[in-house]
């Protein structure tokens, strides 16, 4: 059986806001919590867009890609690259953390397209324009919510999954309210219970991709 | 068939051949008891309504050289990517059709101004059969930001979009796929056509000495070569020959060019008629008033309605040799092929006026190909036979937007490709600010 990749987007923009690594930490432990998960038999791909190109292996599983940026965006949150549909041409679904960032509503745009399964995580946080004003949410497969709190403010015909993870994302650095784009960003550190959120997630991952190859079937 | 139809514009508002044909095609298959709607664009000049047709649509205005000219740089991009990316609006509109109407299939024309990759984008996010008549090479001018194709529209084109194409000539496959957009699915070619009763053969030809009657239609631009044919005009006064005259119809793209018969000095020969109705133009071919048609279009020309009209009509084509109609058509069988110069065409009208070219067998096979071959009659079964055929591809479920959240997953994801389209523009033209 091939085996199955997972695309994770959003929130390492957020590093490039704040001068940290907060994100990508944060996305690294989720994601080998997935690949643990999985028992190895799945690849996480951190997919994300900045001035220096690459590809890398973090851990087992866990790959980190750098697409070439397209231009020279204005905030961070606006960088976007050409050769994002060919890097989500090699996965089985994406996984859209931020509901703010241009490379996510990209990704989300040419996903939808390729009917890939999508899952969009929901903090509950006013993020980028465009995000709320199209209610993009709406085209996920899956909202997760980090908490029930999150979750029962959601007014969506759409399945909402509770994935308990201790995680503040405005410690991120998410943008602020537009038209201003200030950062909002606390200095403590993030706190995860990555195990159980690992497990929780590859379920649906599972889920969502055996559903959709039974589509195409 | 229930069968929706999309063109950017349709008759009475219409530029050339593309819309046309669409409306020909559209009254055939009424005739043939089809349920055809037309989805076009809000009209540039007030029109008569008609049952079968919505003018829903909105046109960026790509044609308009005026309006796109004396547009600031940002205003011209985004109206350019509403033109051939997305237009939120239209897709909406295409949505309420396809739930309205419930077609069998959609029949697709010029999409260009309506945000064509946009349009074909709901369709194939929807699974919407459909069938697209490719007059020109509207694929890959679809995936261009300004005058270039972008890969990366390119790639996703040809990874994403799969139906039936149907183009008047294989120069026009040709090209859509040497920019890179790959045609997945089916495509089979099908020439333009004639209407119309087959009238009498024609009696009378050119003999030498009489004056050899030239004739030129469409659109009087230097693509079309219409510099060349005046050019040739002087060639031929320079080599001795007074009987001859050329007659253009259409409307002049450029003041230099109506200048040119006066400044080469054959304006007694060569005459600007403007524009004249399509009725009109094959009314004198009916009546055998010019003996040539000269086509020497650009070689990327797609196909050439003019003239083929004509020479149904007993008019001999003397054409460019790799332009679209030149595929159909054998030289020196049913018309003259030639180079794209002025030195050529004269060459060719020289042979005429000395007789060493007879043009009445030509004339005669051409005149009884196009009337057997290229009649819409003949050509019509092939275009049912496309769309039945892309019909039955439909899926036995429930119709993709009438399932709960299609149509407005379809929407939504307009309303992002276009709004993100919008702000990438508007992110490039802050740079280069």
């Amino acid at each position: 059986m091939k085996p199955i990749t997972v695309a994770y987007l959003g929130l390492l923009d957020n590093d490039r806001a704040t001068g940290t690594r907060r994100a990508e930490e944060h996305l690294i432990r989720l994601a080998q919590a997935v690949v643990a998960a999985a028992g190895f038999g799945l690849t996480v791909e951190l997919i994300s867009a900045g001035e220096t190109p690459g590809r890398q292996t973090v851990s087992a599983g866990v790959v980190r890609t750098v697409l070439p940026l397209a231009g020279n965006p204005q905030a961070p949150w606006n960088a976007v690259s050409w050769q994002l549909p060919e890097a989500l041409s090699r996965v089985d679904l994406v996984h859209l953390h931020d509901g703010y960032s241009r490379l996510g509503e990209a990704a989300l745009l040419i996903a939808k397209q390729s009917h890939l399964p999508v899952c969009i995580t929901e903090y509950g946080l006013t993020g980028h324009w465009l995000s709320s004003e199209l209610g993009l949410a709406e085209l996920a497969d899956v909202i997760i919510c980090h908490t029930p709190q999150v979750a029962r403010r959601l007014t969506t015909g759409r399945t909402v999954e509770v994935v308990p993870c201790k995680l503040d994302p405005s410690r991120l650095g998410i943008p602020g309210v537009p038209p201003r784009q200030t950062i909002h960003d606390r200095q403590d550190g993030v706190s995860t219970d990555d195990r159980a959120a690992g497990e929780r997630l590859f379920a649906i991952y599972q889920r969502l991709i055996g559903s959709t190859l039974e589509a195409a079937a | 068939m229930r069968i929706l139809v999309l063109s950017n514009l349709y008759p009475p508002d219409f530029i050339g051949g593309y819309e046309l044909c669409c409306r020909q095609v559209v009254d055939a298959l009424l005739a043939r008891g089809h349920d055809v709607q037309v989805l076009t664009s809000s009209p540039r000049t007030p029109c008569p309504p008609a049952d079968h047709v919505l003018r829903q649509f909105e046109l960026s205005n790509c044609y308009d050289a005026h309006d796109v000219l004396n547009s600031l740089p940002l205003t011209r991009k985004v109206l350019e990517s509403k033109a051939v990316w997305v237009n939120a609006h239209n897709v909406h509109v295409l949505l309420d059709s396809l739930a309205r109407f419930e077609p069998d299939v959609v029949y697709l024309w010029n999409l260009l101004g309506l945000g064509g990759l946009g349009l074909i984008g709901c369709l194939q996010h929807l699974d919407v059969p459909w069938v697209w008549y490719l007059g020109d090479c509207v694929p890959s001018m679809l995936c261009r930001r300004g005058e270039e194709v972008l890969p990366v529209l390119a790639e996703q084109f040809s990874r994403r979009v799969n139906g039936i194409y149907m183009p008047v000539s294989q120069r026009v496959a040709d090209e859509i796929e040497s920019a890179g957009v790959r045609l997945n699915g089916q495509v089979e070619l099908l020439p333009n056509w004639v209407l119309g009763e087959q009238p009498p053969q024609r009696t009378r030809y050119f003999q030498p000495g009489d004056t050899l009657r030239i004739v030129s239609a469409g659109q009087m631009g230097r693509h079309k070569g219409i510099d060349l044919l005046v050019e040739a005009a002087a060639l031929l006064r320079q080599r001795g020959h007074e009987n001859f005259s050329i007659d253009l119809f259409g409307k002049v793209s450029e003041s230099s060019l109506a200048e040119l018969p006066r400044t080469l000095g054959v304006d007694t020969h060569v005459t600007f008629r403007g524009v004249c109705p399509q009725e009109e133009l094959v009314g004198r071919y009916e009546r055998h008033e010019y003996d040539v048609f000269a086509f020497p279009t650009w070689e990327r020309e797609p196909f050439g309605c003019a003239p083929l009209e004509a020479a149904a009509h007993g008019c001999v084509i003397v054409m460019t040799q790799s332009c679209g109609i030149s595929e159909w058509l054998v030289h020196d069988v049913h018309c003259l092929k030639t180079a794209r110069t002025a030195e050529h065409l004269a060459d060719v009208f020289g042979r005429i006026l000395q007789g060493a070219i007879d043009l009445a067998p030509l004339a005669r096979r051409a005149s009884a190909v196009i009337w057997r071959d290229f009649h819409l009659d003949t050509i019509l079964p092939h275009i049912e036979r496309a769309l039945m055929r892309a019909a039955r591809q439909k899926s036995c479920d429930a119709p993709a937007w009438s399932r709960q959240g299609g149509a407005d997953d379809a929407y939504r994801l307009a309303l992002l490709a276009d709004k993100l389209s919008r702000a990438l523009i508007h992110d490039q033209h802050t740079q280069a600010a």
